[in-house]
């Protein structure tokens, strides 16, 4: 009976943790600027927008600034990477696996921010360069100049771009495909789906411990019928006096196969291996 | 009353002679002498056949003042050799034990009227079988706690169960319709190519001491449960292995029992020829005729212990081969320990489910 308090206290621990925070939306990427924390203006907003869309196109790099609310239940060390992936940003020419872009993410509640890079532009903004983004908005962000850390943000980025003569390219990548609901998710959206699928698993759970019991309870009685002499059959006793395989007809059917005509892109002229696709600074920072 | 019965006293003392299966001879309980069956049989051959002679003469007398017709001709009363006692007992009862001196008794005219040809002496002794019982408690999770430790055995009874050993040859013509599909790739095009037969497979399987038992009194799921047994130990029928031991002789006929071992060796013969048809995607059969076409049967007791217990006002019945040691039976199960069970499990279950969706869902903590 203590076992069974026990996992009783354990199922309920799991349910409280899950249940505890509210879970948040989060938005697919419209624009490349973006406030969600209502912190710029709307006429800065799309001044700042017009500006990224003009340097990302010409440039075939994605340079956007996401300013949230919350950290949207994401460690400090993956808030960057994880809104890069769950607003699905960055440029590409109908393969995302090409998509490369480089991202400021402020969480406004928090009076965080940080710096990444994906993709082709993973070479271009090395850490040392993430870092001296990340320097260079810092001081906007501390006098409380917001349009002035994007707008610098965007501007450095071009001049880095030019700078280093980046080119786009479709990397190929060795480490293994990223979990795709961890990337189009973020960590309060799973804890949604977690829970909405809870009932579900106690349903299976309910159903195969019920047949895992009546299995059990069949070791109570071990007598029956008996359905067959196996045991009973005389050595070399089955003797074959005619075994014939006779082909009567054949049918055949053709299936013709759809082939995906593709349609993309080229992927570029030059391929690079990456091990995953980013590359980060060394460390966000609070303001 | 006429003495149709015979027993084996101890040449000694005159105590009860039982077959002790440690040793394999005739045991006295008393003395602690032991006996080959040669020295038994020449001191009680000539006491045997005098009894039997009186047996297949049917001279028993048969108590009708208090049964009705049908039931008196059901019934036979004895007088114990040992004693002088009256001894009640059905009708195809061969081997019982004398309430008042507890010698075992042999109605030496059951042999000689339905006359066994082999028998499997008991290797296990009532002890063992009692040890045997109290395993198989274990390991159960279900069963009442009650039940194993407020349990006592009633009755434990070692007995020879008549069984019928068939031999016999299935004669089988089976057909078959299967197909056997390719597929490939040719251009643009899967090509799936299906071949289909006719398949044909007749043939003859052979089986050799099929049992069925002879006996309307042993349920038969219990007594097909307890198989195998070894009939490399049978030995041809002596009286000496059943003393000591409960036995009653054939109320079910060989021709009558015949249709359970048939139905046994037709589905093995199947099953043997079927699995002759490979190499197909798939096999339908279309006919199957099977027949025997060549069958014999051996009459022989077979080793069993039985063990009765009650428990909650109701029997429960095991039966344990009494060479093989192997036991079945139908045990109770226990409504809350089922309930108990299944929480439990479906609560680590649930545990287990919860923690698989988190981490394949990309986790969130």
């Amino acid at each position: 009976m203590r076992l069974t308090k026990l996992l009783i206290a354990l199922a309920a621990a799991v349910l409280a943790s899950v249940l505890f925070l509210k879970p948040a939306d989060i938005h697919a990427a419209t624009a490349y600027v973006m406030d969600e924390s209502g912190t710029l203006t709307s006429e800065q907003v799309a001044s700042l927008n017009s500006l990224a869309e003009e340097i990302s196109l010409r440039q075939k790099c994605g340079v956007y600034v996401i300013i949230t609310s919350d950290m949207h239940g994401y460690s400090e060390s993956s808030f960057a990477r994880g809104i890069f992936m769950n607003y699905d940003l960055g440029y590409d020419e109908g393969n995302r696996d090409g998509a490369s872009g480089v991202l400021l993410a402020i969480s406004e509640g928090d009076r965080y921010y940080d710096s990444v890079a994906y993709g082709a532009a993973k070479d271009t903004f090395s850490s040392y360069n993430l870092d001296r983004l990340n320097d260079l908005v810092l001081d906007y962000l501390y006098n409380g100049d917001w349009y002035g850390a994007a707008e610098g943000f965007i501007r450095k980025c071009d001049d880095i771009l030019t700078d280093s003569g980046y080119q786009y390219y479709v990397p190929t990548y060795t480490d293994p495909a990223i979990n795709p609901t961890t990337v189009t998710t973020s960590p309060a959206q799973r804890r949604e789906i977690f829970l909405s699928r809870l009932p579900f698993v106690g349903v299976i759970a309910a159903l195969l411990s019920l047949l895992i019991t009546w299995v059990v309870s069949l070791q109570n009685t071990n007598i029956g019928i008996a359905t067959e002499a196996m045991k009973y059959l005389v050595k070399n006793g089955v003797k074959l006096t005619s075994t014939q395989d006779i082909f009567i007809n054949k049918t055949r059917t053709t299936t013709r196969i759809h082939r995906d005509s593709g349609g993309g892109g080229s992927s570029g002229s030059s391929h690079s291996y990456h091990s995953s696709g980013f590359s980060s600074s060394s460390g966000g920072r609070h303001f | 009353m006429a003495d149709q019965l015979s027993n084996y006293q101890c040449p000694n003392c005159g105590g009860p002679l039982r077959f002790d299966p440690a040793v394999q001879k005739l045991k006295c309980d008393y003395c602690e002498s032991t006996f080959t069956q040669e020295e038994v049989d020449q001191f009680y051959r000539a006491k045997e056949e005098a009894a039997a002679q009186v047996g297949t003469d049917q001279q028993w007398e048969t108590e009708t003042g208090q049964w009705s017709g049908e039931e008196a001709s059901h019934m036979r009363a004895y007088s114990c050799p040992s004693c002088g006692a009256e001894l009640i007992a059905d009708e195809n009862t061969a081997v019982t034990v004398c309430p008042y001196c507890n010698n075992p008794t042999v109605v030496a005219g059951q042999f000689k009227a339905k006359k066994p040809q082999f028998v499997l002496p008991f290797q296990l002794d009532k002890k063992e079988a009692v040890s045997i019982l109290n395993n198989f408690y274990k390991g159960k999770p279900l069963l009442p706690r009650a039940f194993k430790s407020q349990n006592h055995i009633e009755e434990i009874k070692g007995v020879y169960v008549p069984f019928w050993l068939y031999n016999g040859v299935m004669d089988a013509d089976l057909i078959f319709r299967a197909e056997r599909i390719q597929q490939y790739t040719h251009g643009d095009n899967i090509v799936t190519e299906t071949s289909h037969y006719q398949i044909v497979r007749r043939g003859t399987v052979a089986f050799s001491g099929v049992p069925a038992d002879a006996s309307t009194k042993m349920p038969d799921e219990y007594m097909d449960a307890i198989e195998p047994f070894d009939y490399s130990k049978l030995k041809d029928f002596d009286t000496m292995y059943m003393a000591g031991y409960m036995a009653d002789s054939y109320d079910v006929d060989a021709e009558t029992d015949r249709a359970r071992a048939e139905k046994r060796m037709r589905q093995t013969a199947e099953s043997q020829l079927s699995s002759t048809v490979v190499g197909y995607t798939s096999v339908v059969p279309v006919r199957s005729d099977i027949r025997m076409i060549d069958c014999a049967a051996a009459y022989a007791f077979l080793p069993v212990w039985v063990l009765c217990t009650k428990w909650n006002g109701k029997n429960y019945l095991f039966a344990v081969n009494g060479q093989s040691g192997k036991i079945v039976g139908d045990m109770p199960t226990d409504k809350a320990l089922f309930l108990q069970y299944f929480l439990i499990t479906a609560l680590v279950l649930f545990l287990i489910g919860a923690v698989i969706l988190y981490f394949m869902g990309g986790g969130f903590l």
